[in-house]
């Protein structure tokens, strides 16, 4: 029985692998087809293997960002952002790396890349400076920004999820260490930047010509109070996936639109994959396949050991097989280990590994394909992997050491 | 509390007849706002306990399996075959179609029917150049009556037989002639309403004009296609041996069969799937799960009861009556889940109540049947019209259903009330 498990999951991973264009189905086959082989399948216990609340926020999440959009929300705050920059390079370059890095603590990573890359483009055409280094900046801070909030990145919403961390304190723990990153890589931008070029004005009258659109501040209005609803979801006693739900749907409501033209906008793909994915580790851990992982490492004693190796095996595994099967197949494992009194301090270990293991290769999230994609397409420029992973290398070993020192200081003064 | 739920199920009900909101947001956020305002003690456990994830599940699986077996031309085959066979007269036709549909939908799941005859039917439509709305009512109303004549044929049926330990063969005995007599009498009469349309006929020359081997684009692909098909219907049948939930068998119909034959479009067909349809039932679940929460469902049955004041023939017809009535607006598996532990109780309660056995067939009758008089009523009438609403932009209105549905529901409740005393009689 194991010895199937084993080879369905060995062979799920090898589609997510070499097949991701329909891992999404394969994974859900045989994940159920696991879960039939292992237990007799009850839909009693559905709930207890596919998690509601995430599936909610995700669902929840979608809808709303797909209609902000199409609202015109995000190309009028990036208007106004190329208008406070007023014409200096660097100054409207830190602006977008530090909006795309706080936009995406609360919308999906793609989607601010999105917005943003176009407009980094743009910069970069007008100042005849290399493009990629932009990009590749813009992708890292969409990864990092969505690693600091519990709803900025799926992995991030199934680790919330499990954990019963508060959100306030998904903030307290990721934020500073996402900011620390921003601020380093932020310098290290500025001074390429300015050894590459001379001229630092650029013309912004034709990004900001048309400024029709006057009822996106109201669009923006609400999306502020779901944001709020979501910071205090606990004080208010509701469940963070019902605030969502309730919140996709009341902007539904107010549109007067129907579910079905929504559709399109909601990534089905990952909502199935995660599904899968959910089947695949319920039945790993029926057959108690985690046991020996988990038993060895019980045996470390030392907490700040075991929260650095966490931390460093997430953020490589994740690099390669991407973050959402890395975070479910470790969530299993930290569980195990923080309900045998091990620091809950595990789990913003394994947030932060796949954050910024999602960085590591152009495979690794759906943000860097995004990103290299659009690369090619509006630049007609190409970064190979190599290339990608050598210039990602060192903000992810960077990212990896700052995580590493902050993370070490909540061990110490939890202790 | 239980005043709010009630408040909030009206509202949506509300909203839902009038079509004054799209139903479904109407639907999800009247349940979820019964959910964060704490309906249950735990928001979670309540959706667990509220939500039939197996139902839900198994219409996303179908829903996909048909609409892969579509582009194969499969079910345009079977429509210009049922055409053929049938011959040139209107009745004869509609007949043909409601029977298969009502046998078809005594095995499987009725909306998994409804979406696999309602494609053809447009397809007979567009072909014979005729309205397809009274097609699509006789085959919802076949697909309801076929469902009643097993225990697999409609969700309620499992729950009943399931609690009241009737074998499959023992219940189909009893349900399927009662069955077949309901569905020639709304045929009839629905042959009468729709007297016009059926008096067309069309001339021989046309059928002889169909050619059913066109329909099929891709030879290999049309075998593989109904070769799949019969596996799945062969594990539908093996179900209870093989002890597989439907939504496994669904989802499995679904995704594999996107595996199998568009490897390279996944996205679109998961797109295609009714979702609109998937997050009403989500808010309906949660809504009437509030509902039975509360005791609200309690109230009702413990009202029945009262009302029959002892007598074992009014209750029975009280049963088939009301619970026609409720589910006609209701979701039928609730009700029926909050009926079994009342029916179980009655010999307990009082000593006129010993011999219940009648009464599983009545409520069996009463909510299967009762699903057919609005377009709420059973989920085959929601997937119906949302396709002829979506394919052929026809829409019928609550009150339009109503009508239809009165007629077919006073026939279906009037006989089955006979029988149901007649079972009475002879148990």
């Amino acid at each position: 029985m194991k010895i199937i498990t084993l080879f369905l999951y060995i062979i799920a991973y090898l589609y997510i692998i070499f097949e991701p264009h329909i891992s999404s189905v394969t994974t859900f086959l045989f994940g159920i087809t696991s879960v039939l082989v292992t237990s007799q399948f009850n839909f009693s216990n559905l709930s207890t293997i596919i998690d509601f609340n995430t599936i909610f926020i995700l669902i929840g999440m979608m809808i709303i960002i797909s209609v902000l959009k199409e609202r015109g929300v995000f190309t009028e705050i990036s208007k106004i952002i190329i208008k406070l920059s007023n014409g200096n390079m660097l100054r409207a370059v830190f602006l977008i790396n530090i909006s795309i890095f706080f936009l995406s603590g609360f919308l999906d990573n793609v989607t601010t890349i999105l917005i943003f890359i176009p407009i980094l483009f743009y910069i970069a055409d007008t100042m005849q400076v290399d493009s990629k280094p932009l990009l590749i900046n813009a992708v890292l801070f969409s990864n990092l920004g969505g690693m600091t909030t519990a709803i900025g990145d799926p992995p991030n919403i199934i680790i919330y999820s499990v954990s019963h961390q508060s959100f306030v304190s998904f903030l307290l723990h990721l934020m500073p260490i996402g900011i620390l990153v921003l601020v380093s890589q932020l310098l290290l931008l500025k001074r390429s930047l300015r050894a590459n070029s001379v001229n630092l004005v650029f013309e912004t009258n034709d990004v900001t010509e048309d400024f029709k659109n006057k009822r996106w501040k109201q669009y923006f209005l609400f999306f502020l109070v779901i944001a709020c609803l979501m910071i205090f979801h606990e004080k208010l006693g509701i469940e963070l996936g019902i605030i969502t739900m309730l919140g996709g749907m009341l902007i539904l409501f107010f549109e007067n639109r129907d579910v079905q033209s929504i559709v399109l906008d909601i990534d089905w793909d990952t909502l199935v994959l995660i599904m899968g994915l959910y089947f695949l580790n319920f039945s790993l851990e029926q057959l108690r396949l985690f046991e020996p992982i988990v038993t060895i490492l019980s045996r470390i004693s030392n907490p700040p050991v075991l929260i650095l190796i966490v931390l460093w095996s997430a953020i490589f595994l994740s690099g390669f097989f991407s973050s959402l099967p890395v975070t479910l197949l470790y969530l299993s494992v930290i569980q195990k280990l923080v309900s045998m009194g091990r620091p809950t301090s595990l789990y913003w270990a394994l947030v932060l590994g796949v954050g910024i293991g999602g960085n590591l290769t152009p495979v690794a999230s759906m943000c860097n394909i995004v990103g290299n994609n659009l690369l090619k397409n509006l630049k007609n420029e190409k970064l190979s992997f190599i290339e990608f992973t050598k210039n990602m290398l060192k903000p992810v070993i960077i990212s990896g050491i700052i995580s590493s020192v902050v993370l070490y200081i909540f061990s110490l003064v939890y202790n | 509390m239980k005043f709010v739920v009630a408040a909030v199920f009206t509202l949506v009900l509300y909203f839902v007849i009038t079509g004054k909101l799209n139903k479904t947001i109407a639907a999800m956020v009247g349940g979820l706002a019964l959910l964060a305002i704490r309906t249950f003690p735990e928001p979670y456990d309540g959706l667990k306990e509220s939500i039939d994830i197996n139902t839900l599940l198994f219409l996303i699986g179908m829903m996909i399996f048909v609409r892969v077996m579509e582009t194969s031309g499969i079910f345009e085959y079977i429509a210009i075959k049922t055409v053929k066979i049938s011959g040139t007269s209107m009745p004869k036709l509609f007949f043909a179609l409601t029977f298969v549909v009502g046998f078809v939908s005594a095995f499987i799941d009725n909306v998994t029917t409804v979406l696999i005859f309602i494609p053809v039917t447009f397809a007979i439509s567009d072909i014979l150049n005729v309205d397809s709305v009274p097609f699509v009512l006789g085959e919802i109303f076949a697909s309801n009556i076929g469902g009643t004549m097993t225990p697999i044929g409609d969700p309620p049926n499992i729950l009943i037989t399931s609690a009241a330990r009737i074998p499959f063969s023992v219940f189909a005995k009893y349900m399927v002639p009662i069955n077949v007599v309901i569905l020639f009498a709304v045929d009839f009469a629905l042959l009468i309403i729709f007297k016009s349309e059926f008096g067309k006929s069309f001339s021989k020359e046309f059928l002889e004009g169909l050619d059913e081997t066109k329909v099929v684009k891709n030879r290999r692909r049309f075998i593989i296609s109904a070769l799949f098909m019969l596996f799945i219907i062969a594990l539908f049948l093996l179900q209870k041996q093989l002890k597989l939930e439907s939504s496994i068998i669904g989802l499995i119909a679904g995704f594999f069969g996107l595996l199998l034959f568009e490897p390279h479009e996944i996205t679109p067909f998961l797109e295609k799937v009714e979702w609109e349809v998937i997050f009403f039932f989500l808010g309906l679940f949660v809504i009437t799960g509030a509902m039975e929460h509360v005791g609200i469902m309690k109230d009702i049955a413990n009202l029945l009861v009262r009302i029959s004041s002892g007598s074992m023939l009014v209750l029975t017809s009280v049963i088939v009556w009301a619970s026609g009535i409720i589910s006609g607006f209701v979701d039928n598996i609730p009700f029926a889940a909050t009926m079994i532990p009342v029916i179980k109780g009655l010999p307990v309660i009082s000593p006129q109540f010993t011999n219940i056995t009648p009464l599983w067939y009545a409520l069996s009758l009463g909510v299967c049947l009762g699903g057919n008089l609005t377009p709420v009523g059973a989920s085959a009438n929601v997937v119906g019209l949302t396709l002829l609403k979506k394919y052929k932009e026809r829409e019928i209105s609550f009150g339009n259903f109503l009508k239809y549905g009165l007629v077919a529901v006073i026939i279906s409740l009037a006989i089955s009330n006979l029988y149901a005393l007649f079972l009475l009689k002879i148990m």
